[in-house]
């Protein structure tokens, strides 16, 4: 809890290095680039044609409201993907960094998370106008929104904490990684419907799996009209998990960034 | 030293930094470590120490000089000075905020203009944006860039980031300056320009700490010195006998 409050503190009294790690971030990506900030909604809008031809035309298989329901949780994912990714390698990259200034480093992790959710909120864009060409059930439900943006939020801020000391300590976690993070999509119910997993196997699998209830849940809101159901308490424990185990482990270690990147 | 002066500015007592060699590690730091480590005190548990026993103190307004060889700990020592590293044995303390110029053209982003690098090295150097602004037309007119300031970095020649860097670190500065084999940068016009204003600098009340394996910038500039010899202090005193010492070993 300690640790907790001290990272916040240091990173709201760093604020501005926050704005602008994001912003300088953000502008190497896209500056010379000729459609510059389009190519961060056109990136998502492809994503989706390419499984929309695949699995519509090529496998001829899923039900009409199929590339939403997918979009929606590989919206998702793949925020949680891309902020993973680098997370694990976020003080090697840094390296030259950490030896020279001193700062709370766990805004660089932050900064990661930071650009993913920046890179979400744009896919929303590319989402919306597909519910209404799905004709998804736009309900109240869709206020949950935030709330379960806020929640994955905190949970790859801690999961990236805890991983970027490790990946620090032992670099083949970056490869590794890949892989993990491929067997975490096949496992979980985003190109699949939840329904597909056997009856029986439906709690075990929502309880232990914080990916099933996620992915499920935007489904839910986003496309059925639906509220979580109370398996998205499981994935708001590991949120919490994280977030308290990442704070403590990465202050713990913190002070020997320097020496041992 | 003169201790008569009462709370040094910095101060080093008994002060020990500590390596591990990792058995998973193998970027090029760590060779670098190794190569060190061979010089020093290496020990069967894969531990060395990069400092050790170090004593000395630094007045408010002193220009201290560090004379050392390569590897001999100067680089440990600033980051130590700077907060980066926590030391594993003994104390350091520091009454002041700390500024480096360690990070100069290495920190650039070459994909970004001149303004943009500027802005971006304040802040994480640790000032707000309110005070990069106040200092920004100083910085740029020192660098002498006029409107390259606005073309990204990479189109700079290395003559052009150094004096960025060098105006920038100038202008940003805390009660401690750090400052890591960064003089002499630019053409010969540059270069006076920036003795004048390091010149400048030592005759306020800063208090400068300066690496060098350059013992002329080390007379020019500063009143003090230490000597690191193998992460050990092999002497410290008035600038003029240290140099007679350190020119004779």
């Amino acid at each position: 809890m300690k640790s907790l409050i001290n990272q916040i503190k240091g990173v709201l009294s760093r604020i501005d290095l926050a704005k602008y790690l994001m912003q300088t971030d953000l502008k190497v990506r896209y500056k010379n680039k000729a459609l510059g900030f389009l190519w961060a909604v056109l990136d998502p809008f492809f994503m989706m044609l390419i499984y929309i031809i695949l699995v519509s035309f090529v496998f001829k298989k899923g039900d009409a409201q199929y590339p939403v329901l997918l979009f929606s949780a590989l919206l998702s994912y793949r925020w949680f993907v891309f902020s993973t990714g680098n997370n694990v390698a976020v003080l090697v990259k840094n390296s030259k960094l950490l030896q020279t200034v001193k700062f709370p480093f766990s805004i660089l992790v932050m900064n990661e998370v930071n650009i993913g959710l920046f890179n979400y909120l744009l896919g929303l864009i590319v989402l919306f106008p597909m519910l209404f060409l799905f004709n998804a059930t736009f309900s109240l439900n869709l206020l949950w929104l935030p709330v379960i943006i806020v929640v994955q939020y905190i949970f790859t801020i801690g999961f990236g904490l805890l991983l970027s000391v490790a990946g620090l300590y032992f670099r083949d976690l970056q490869n590794i990684m890949l892989f993990l993070m491929r067997i975490v999509l096949y496992l979980s119910p985003a190109l699949y419907d939840i329904a597909l997993i056997p009856a029986k196997f439906q709690h075990i699998y929502l309880c232990l799996n914080p990916f099933a209830s996620l992915f499920d849940t935007y489904k839910n809101i986003l496309v059925r009209g639906l509220p979580p159901n109370g398996y998205f308490l499981v994935f708001v424990g590991f949120a919490i998990v994280f977030l308290f185990l990442g704070t403590y482990y990465f202050t713990k270690k913190e002070h020997n960034f320097a020496k041992d990147v | 030293m003169s201790n008569m002066e009462t709370n040094p500015i910095i101060e080093a007592k008994n002060l020990g930094i500590k390596y591990k060699i990792s058995r998973f590690k193998r970027s090029s730091v760590m060779n670098l470590m190794k190569t060190v480590a061979t010089r020093n005190s290496l020990k069967s548990n894969g531990e060395f120490w990069g400092l050790r026993n170090l004593n000395f103190e630094v007045q408010k307004g002193d220009i201290l000089g560090v004379l050392g060889k390569n590897g001999s700990g100067k680089s440990t020592l600033l980051r130590t000075i700077a907060g980066i590293y926590l030391p594993d044995e003994g104390e350091m303390n520091v009454n002041g905020t700390v500024s480096s110029m360690l990070t100069l053209s290495s920190g650039f982003k070459e994909d970004l203009t001149g303004v943009e690098n500027i802005f971006l090295i304040g802040v994480v150097t640790g000032f707000t944006e309110k005070e990069i602004k106040a200092k920004f037309a100083e910085i740029v007119e020192f660098s002498e860039l006029e409107d390259f300031i606005y073309q990204p970095v990479k189109s700079y020649s290395s003559g052009m980031k150094a004096r960025l860097g060098f105006s920038i670190a100038i202008s940003l500065k805390r009660d401690i300056m750090l400052v890591d084999e960064i003089l002499g940068v630019g053409d010969f016009k540059f270069r006076e320009k920036s003795r004048k204003k390091m010149i400048e600098l030592i005759k306020s009340d800063i208090t400068v700490v300066l690496v060098s394996h350059n013992s002329e910038t080390i007379k020019e500039y500063s009143n003090k010195c230490i000597w690191i010899h193998e992460g050990e202090l092999k002497a410290a005193g008035e600038t003029d006998e240290m140099m007679k010492l350190y020119l004779d070993s």
